[in-house]
């Protein structure tokens, strides 16, 4: 990729949009992989964003850009960013989370509430699957609403990994590997008799 | 046996206790052969509900077990077998063991850092472990018992085929050789009377 300013970063940047048909997921991969020049396996493209974000950001950018990361960006540090976007999504997914929180304790409990309400979580279906992928694309939807205004800016590359790690996070669901982990811990230990 | 069996009283009577002792241990074996072949019956039948029951959860999880490929928690860690408890009762003389008790640790799982779908995860697993252990428990006891089934058979068998025909025969021999040797003496007594007989006349 030819170095210059952000903006050419993120025109050269693969579309994402939210699903996980195996053409998106070859397109995107194929992509990235071009930028790196190899012809490795699509399941790790974010270290090929980081060097290609690296190109075009100054230090503090890309340690912040570095820092900002799916499975910690409800942290409170990011609740309290000075980046409106990252704050805001920031404080959704706090919230996101603590409702989950609620509805999993809730769970554990016989005489909980049936249906108590939440500001964010919507009913969710009893397929855990299906239910990962609701709160995936509320995710999704959630970043879609803040990247509004947000093109060629600093903003629109922390949005833009964000949104590659949820799509990440999607594509790592895999029936053969998870059925084959399930079988794994079910027969690991001896059972006497 | 049947070759070196002393033709005497004593021997006759020992073999017609050993005869009474087998008619009577027969029909105990041939109980026990029938009361055994029920109880595999009934323990087939506990094994192939707990192996449908094994293959519905797999069918179930495997709709969304894909979430299970997520890298980011170790479910081996979450769900540890802390005990199992059996409890053992004897069907026809056979050990047969069942699950009492099934323990896992109890591990609170942070509802706030993990994944949703951990939670199901977590009960599927703990279901088809109890499936499991419970299978495995069933498939001892039918070894168990299928063992002392044929033990059973072979007990049965052997004294319906080999050890009352033999102790019959043996009988049958010792009286045929006793009453030979019986007539025999009776002739014998008969003789000497008569030649003492006849030499008492000739004086």
């Amino acid at each position: 990729m030819i170095a210059g300013n952000l903006e050419y970063l993120m025109s050269s940047l693969p579309n994402l949009s939210f699903g996980n048909t195996e053409a998106l997921q070859h397109e995107v991969s194929s992509i990235f992989k071009k930028y790196h020049l190899t012809s490795e396996a699509s399941d790790n493209l974010l270290p090929i964003l980081n060097a290609e974000a690296k190109k075009f950001l100054t230090k503090t950018q890309y340690d912040n850009f570095l820092r900002i990361q799916l499975s910690n960006i409800h942290r409170e540090d990011f609740r309290e960013s000075s980046n409106d976007v990252i704050a805001a999504f920031s404080i959704f997914m706090h919230n996101l989370k603590h409702e989950l929180k609620i509805f999993r304790s809730n769970r554990q409990l016989e005489d909980a509430p049936s249906h108590p309400t939440f500001d964010s979580l919507p009913e969710l279906s009893t397929n855990p699957l299906k239910a990962e992928v609701q709160l995936l694309k509320m995710q999704w939807n959630q970043l879609e609403a803040l990247s509004i205004g947000h093109y060629s800016d600093v903003t629109a590359l922390y949005i833009y990994k964000l949104k590659l790690e949820l799509l990440l996070r999607w594509w790592s669901f895999n029936e053969d590997v998870g059925f084959k982990i399930f079988k794994e811990t079910i027969k690991t230990e001896g059972y006497g008799g | 046996m049947a070759d070196k069996i002393l033709m005497n009283k004593n021997t006759l009577a020992t073999l017609k206790n050993e005869l009474k002792g087998y008619r009577t241990a027969l029909p105990v074996f041939e109980m026990k052969e029938q009361k055994l072949k029920e109880v595999i019956q009934s323990i087939e039948t506990a094994v192939e509900r707990l192996k449908q029951a094994i293959m519905d959860t797999n069918s179930e999880v495997k709709q969304w077990v894909g979430v299970m490929a997520e890298p980011t928690i170790d479910l081996d860690v979450l769900i540890t077998v802390k005990n199992i408890d059996t409890k053992t009762r004897e069907i026809a003389g056979v050990i047969v063991k069942q699950l009492d008790t099934l323990v896992f640790d109890d591990i609170d799982i942070d509802f706030y850092e993990t994944p949703l779908w951990v939670d199901a995860a977590v009960e599927s697993i703990k279901d088809q472990k109890t499936n499991l252990a419970m299978l495995h428990l069933e498939q001892g006891n039918l070894d168990r018992v299928r063992e002392e089934l044929a033990e059973a058979r072979r007990m049965k068998n052997a004294l319906k085929e080999v050890f009352i025909p033999e102790t019959k025969a043996n009988i049958r021999k010792i009286e045929i050789y006793l009453g030979d040797v019986e007539r025999l003496a009776i002739g014998c007594a008969k003789l000497v009377k008569k030649k003492k007989e006849r030499k008492t006349e000739a004086l």
